[in-house]
C-alpha cells in the first residue's frame, strides 16, 4: 500500500497542480486576466510539477536520466501551456512541443519507430494542418470562443478528478528491477512485464501458460534473422506488421480509403457531378 | 516463431475465415471508386450492395467449419464468431431494405458502399480476437457512420446531429484505445483468448496486474458504453437521432449497440470473469457494470416517458434497453463457467445447464431488440411521405383505422418492445432476468437479485409508453388537422418490415430457434481449450 509520505506528496501535486493550472486558463469570457495571477498560477503548477517529479524514476544512466526529467518536464509543462494559452497558434506550436517531447520518451524507451513515427505524422503533418486551419479560418484572428475557456472550474475539476484515479492507480504499481530468482509476489503492486511472464512465475517449459504467452506475446526486438543474430528493430517491427498483423494493416488501408472518400464527400457542399450529368448553367448575372 | 509458420498456421487460416469480410468489402471499395466514374441510378447501386451481401452469406455459410488457432490468429470463427455474424449480416439485408430509397441518385455509391463497409466491420468486430484487429473492426464501422450521417440528407439539423456523434464517437474512440492499451500492458499479448488464458485458467498470482486491469475495463466501459449509449455516455443520442433521418436513426440504434456487447464480451466478461469469481476485479467488474444497468434503465425508461416526438422517444426506450442488455453484463462477469479448484486446464465450460448464461441473455436480447427496433423504425419509414413525414406520437394517431395491417405490425414490436409474452423481446428480457437471479441462487450474491428487480419493475414502466402508441393508434381519431397518411412504400421496404415482424412472431412462439445457438455461441465465447504447442516444421519447409 502507499506510504504515508507518498500519498501527502502525491495530494499535493494533485491541489497545488489544479489550483495552478485553474488561475492560468484564460478567463470565461475571453477577457485578458491579470498578469499577478498567471504569476502565482504558474508558480504553483511550476510546483506541483517539480512534486510530481519525485515520483518518476529515471534510467539507470546519467545522460538517460537527464534526457528523460528533459523531456518529461517539457511534455507536461507543454501540456499545461497548450490548453492555457489564449492564441490559438500559441496552442497548436505548444502542442508540437509536447509531441516532440513525448517522442524523446519513446526514443529513451527504445521505440525508435514509434518516435520517429510521432514526430513525421504528428508534429509533420496534423499540427502543420492544424495551424494552417487556424490561419485559413481565421484571417481577421482573434475569435472570442478562441480566446475564452468554457466552464474553466469543472473542467480543472473532472481532468485533475481523473489524474488523481490515475495516479493514484499506478503510484503503487512496482515493476520488479531484476526478475530472475525473485520469488513471486502474491500482492498486488507489482507488475510482471511482457516478456517475465514464464520465468517470473518458473513456469515449465510445457507448462500451457508458457506455451501460450510464447505464442500470443511476439517479441520484436528479439526476433533472430536466419543466421540467428539479431535483427535491427524496425525489421522485427516490419515482418510482425505484415505476418501477425497483416490482416489489420489491410483493414486500416480500407479504412483510410473511406475517410478519404467521407472527406470528400463532406467537405464539398454542393452534389457531386458525375460524367454524362447535364453542364451546370454557367452563371449569366456576373 | 518463423514468420512463414506463422503465415500459413494463423493468417491463412483468418483470411479464409474473414472472406465474406472482405468479399463485402472489396465491393463497398469497388462501389465508391466507380461512383466517381459512371453514372448510374440508386437501383443499380443498391441491387449491387444486395448481391454482395447475399455472396456473403452464401460465403459465410460456406467457411462455417472452418477453425483457426485460437491463442495465435486475429480472428476465430467459433460459435460466438458465426452466430453474431450471421445476425449481423442477416440485418444487414433488412438495413439495405429499410435504405434503398431514402438517399438521391447522386449520392447512392457512397451511401451503399457506407453501408456495406458498416455491416462488414461489425461482422469484423464479432470474429475479432486481438486488440488492435478489434480496433479497427469498430472504427470501420464509426467512420463509414459519419459519412452516411452527412450523406442522407443535408440540412442544418443534420449537421448540427453529425458533428455532435462526430466528435463523440471520436472522444470514445481515444477512451477505449486508451483502455485497451492497459489491458495490452497487462500480460503484453494483444491475443484476446491468450490474454483470457493467462488471467484465468493459468492461475497465475497477480495476473492480469489488477490496477492495470482496472483501469482498462474502466476505460474500456466508458469506450463502448458511448456506442451502446449506455449512461452516462447516452446523452447524445436523443439529439442525434432526433436530428438524423429515420433511416440513420434506426441504424444507430442497431449497429453500434450490437458491436458495443459484443466487443464488451470479448474483451472484457470473457477475459475478465475467465479469473475465479472471488478476484478483486472480478468483483469490481461486477459493481461498475451493475451501477451502469441499474442508472441507464431507469433513467433511459424515465426520460422516454416524457417524450412526443418519436425519434427521440425511441432513442431514450434504446438507452433502456442498453441497460437490460447491461444486467447481462454484469451477470456475465459473474457467471461465467467456472473450472475445478487445482486442474490448470479446461476444455469446456463445466455444466451449467440449469440457469441462462449472462453472454447468452445478451446473444439473445440482441435478436431480438434487432427485429423489434428495426421492425419499428422500418414502419416510421414506411409511413412517413415528404408532404406528411410521421415525426410525433399524435402523427400515429387512428392509424388503425386507415391502415389496420401496418397497425398490427407496429403494435406487435411494440409489444415486443415492451416486452409482453409471447414475442421475442419478453423472451430476451426473461432470459437476462433469470440469468439475473440465477447467478443469486448459486452464491450468496443479492444483490443480482436487486438489480433483476429494478429490471422488471422498469421494464413495467416501459411498457407504458410503448402501450401509449399503441392506444394512440387503436382509439383515437385521427387528427383533424393534418392531412391523411398515404404511405407508398417500395417493395423492399415492405418485405424488410415484414421479415422484421414474422420474425418477432417466430422467435417468441418458438426461442429455441435463437436460443440454442445462442447458448452454443455464449459458451464458445469463454472456451478456453489446452494449447497445441507450435507447429515445427522445418522438415516441411522449403
Amino acid at each position: 500500500m502507499l506510504e504515508k509520505r507518498d500519498l501527502i506528496l502525491a495530494i499535493a501535486v494533485i491541489v497545488l497542480g489544479a489550483t495552478g493550472t485553474y488561475l492560468m486558463l484564460p478567463h470565461r469570457h475571453g477577457s485578458a486576466k491579470p498578469r499577478r495571477v498567471h504569476l502565482i498560477g504558474a508558480v504553483l503548477a511550476g510546483l506541483a510539477l517539480l512534486l510530481f517529479a519525485t515520483f518518476w524514476r529515471a534510467p539507470a544512466s546519467a545522460i538517460s536520466s537527464l534526457f528523460f526529467y528533459a523531456f518529461s518536464l517539457a511534455a507536461v509543462a507543454g501540456g499545461l501551456l497548450t490548453i492555457t494559452s489564449r492564441n490559438p497558434i500559441h496552442s497548436a506550436l505548444w502542442f508540437a512541443s509536447v509531441v516532440l517531447s513525448t517522442s524523446g520518451l519513446f526514443l529513451l524507451a527504445g521505440a525508435q519507430f514509434l518516435a520517429a513515427g510521432t514526430v513525421i505524422v504528428y508534429a509533420g503533418a496534423i499540427i502543420v494542418t492544424f495551424l494552417f486551419v487556424i490561419m485559413l479560418a481565421q484571417m481577421e484572428g482573434r475569435a472570442p470562443y478562441d480566446r475564452a475557456a468554457r466552464a474553466p472550474g469543472r473542467a480543472t475539476f473532472s481532468c485533475f478528478l481523473l489524474f488523481w484515479a490515475l495516479f493514484y492507480a499506478l503510484l503503487i504499481v512496482r515493476v520488479a528491477p531484476h526478475p530472475k530468482g525473485v520469488a513471486i509476489d502474491t500482492d498486488n503492486e507489482r507488475l510482471v512485464r511482457s516478456g517475465e511472464i514464464a520465468s517470473s512465475y518458473g513456469l515449465k517449459a510445457d507448462h500451457p501458460a508458457r506455451l501460450i504467452s510464447e505464442l500470443a506475446r511476439r517479441d520484436t526486438l528479439r526476433m533472430d534473422d536466419i543466421s540467428k543474430r539479431p535483427k535491427p528493430h524496425v525489421a522485427g517491427l516490419g515482418e510482425a506488421l505484415y505476418t501477425e498483423h497483416l490482416i489489420s494493416v489491410e483493414l486500416a488501408g480500407t479504412l483510410l480509403f473511406v475517410a478519404l472518400i467521407g472527406a470528400l464527400a463532406i467537405a464539398t457542399p454542393k452534389l457531386p457531378i458525375r460524367p454524362g450529368d447535364p453542364r451546370p448553367q454557367p452563371l449569366t448575372k456576373l | 516463431m518463423d514468420p512463414n509458420v506463422l503465415l500459413t498456421t494463423a493468417v491463412k487460416p483468418s483470411l479464409v475465415v474473414l472472406l465474406p469480410e472482405i468479399l463485402i468489402l472489396s465491393v463497398a471499395v469497388v462501389m465508391m471508386t466507380a461512383g466517381a466514374f459512371v453514372r448510374q441510378p440508386r437501383r443499380v447501386w443498391s441491387v449491387s450492395a444486395a448481391v454482395a451481401l447475399a455472396l456473403g452469406l452464401l460465403v459465410l455459410s460456406l467457411t462455417g467449419k472452418t477453425t483457426t488457432d485460437l491463442y495465435t490468429s486475429v480472428a476465430l470463427n467459433d460459435a460466438f464468431s458465426h452466430y453474431s455474424r450471421l445476425v449481423l449480416l442477416l440485418s444487414g439485408f433488412i438495413l439495405l431494405g429499410l435504405a434503398h430509397d431514402q438517399v438521391d441518385d447522386a449520392r447512392a455509391p457512397e451511401f451503399f458502399g457506407s453501408l456495406l463497409m458498416i455491416v462488414a466491420g461489425s461482422m469484423l468486430v464479432a470474429a475479432a480476437n486481438e486488440l488492435v484487429f478489434l480496433f479497427v473492426g469498430l472504427e470501420l464501422v464509426s467512420i463509414p457512420t459519419y459519412l452516411l450521417l452527412y450523406l442522407a440528407v443535408r440540412n442544418t439539423t443534420t449537421q448540427e446531429a453529425a458533428t455532435k456523434y462526430f466528435f463523440l464517437s471520436i472522444f470514445s474512440s481515444g477512451l477505449l484505445l486508451y483502455g485497451l492499451a492497459y489491458l495490452y500492458g497487462t500480460t503484453g499479448g494483444s491475443n484476446l483468448k491468450a490474454l483470457a488464458y493467462l488471467a484465468g485458467p493459468a492461475q497465475l498470482p497477480n495476473m492480469p496486474q489488477p490496477q492495470f486491469g482496472l483501469i482498462a475495463l474502466v476505460f474500456i466501459m466508458a469506450g463502448l458504453g458511448f456506442r451502446v449509449a449506455a449512461v452516462p455516455f447516452h446523452f447524445y443520442a436523443p439529439d442525434v437521432y432526433e436530428g438524423s433521418p429515420t433511416i440513420m436513426a434506426a441504424l444507430l440504434a442497431w449497429i453500434p449497440k450490437a458491436i458495443g456487447f459484443l466487443a464488451i464480451t470479448r474483451t472484457l466478461t470473457a477475459v475478465i470473469s475467465a479469473g475465479s469469481d472471488s478476484s478483486l476485479l472480478v468483483a469490481k467488474a461486477v459493481v461498475l457494470a451493475w451501477i451502469i444497468a441499474a442508472v441507464t434503465m431507469t433513467l433511459g425508461n424515465a426520460m422516454a416517458l416524457l417524450q412526443d416526438n418519436l425519434k427521440r422517444l425511441f432513442a431514450y426506450s434504446s438507452i433502456a434497453h442498453a441497460g437490460y442488455l447491461m444486467v447481462g453484463v454484469a451477470v456475465a462477469f459473474y457467471n461465467a463457467p467456472t473450472y475445478a479448484p487445482g486442474t490448470t486446464l479446461y476444455d469446456a465450460p463445466a455444466a451449467q445447464s440449469d440457469f441462462f448464461l449472462g453472454t447468452e441473455g445478451i446473444l439473445f436480447y440482441l435478436v431480438a431488440y434487432a427485429l423489434m427496433t428495426l421492425g419499428a423504425f422500418g414502419i416510421f419509414i414506411a409511413l412517413s411521405t415528404p408532404e406528411r413525414p410521421v415525426e410525433t406520437v399524435d402523427d400515429l394517431a387512428g392509424l388503425a383505422r386507415e391502415h389496420p395491417l401496418t397497425a398490427l405490425a407496429l403494435a406487435i414490436c411494440l409489444f415486443s418492445l415492451a416486452g409482453i409474452p409471447p414475442l421475442a423481446g419478453f423472451w430476451g428480457k426473461f432470459q437476462i432476468f433469470s440469468s439475473a437471479f440465477g447467478a443469486a441462487t448459486t452464491t450468496d450474491a443479492p444483490t443480482f437479485q436487486l438489480l433483476a428487480v429494478i429490471g422488471v419493475l422498469n421494464s413495467a414502466a416501459g411498457a407504458y409508453y410503448y402501450l401509449r402508441i399503441v392506444v394512440g393508434m387503436y382509439l383515437r381519431p385521427p387528427l383533424s388537422n393534418r392531412p391523411p397518411l398515404q404511405p407508398r412504400p417500395a417493395w423492399p421496404t415492405r418485405v424488410a418490415v415484414a421479415a422484421c415482424v414474422l420474425f418477432t412472431l417466430i422467435v417468441g412462439f418458438f426461442p429455441n430457434v435463437v436460443s440454442a445457438p445462442s447458448r452454443t455461441a455464449a459458451e464458445s465465447a469463454v472456451a478456453l481449450p489446452r494449447p497445441l504447442p507450435p507447429v515445427v516444421e522445418e522438415a516441411s519447409a522449403r
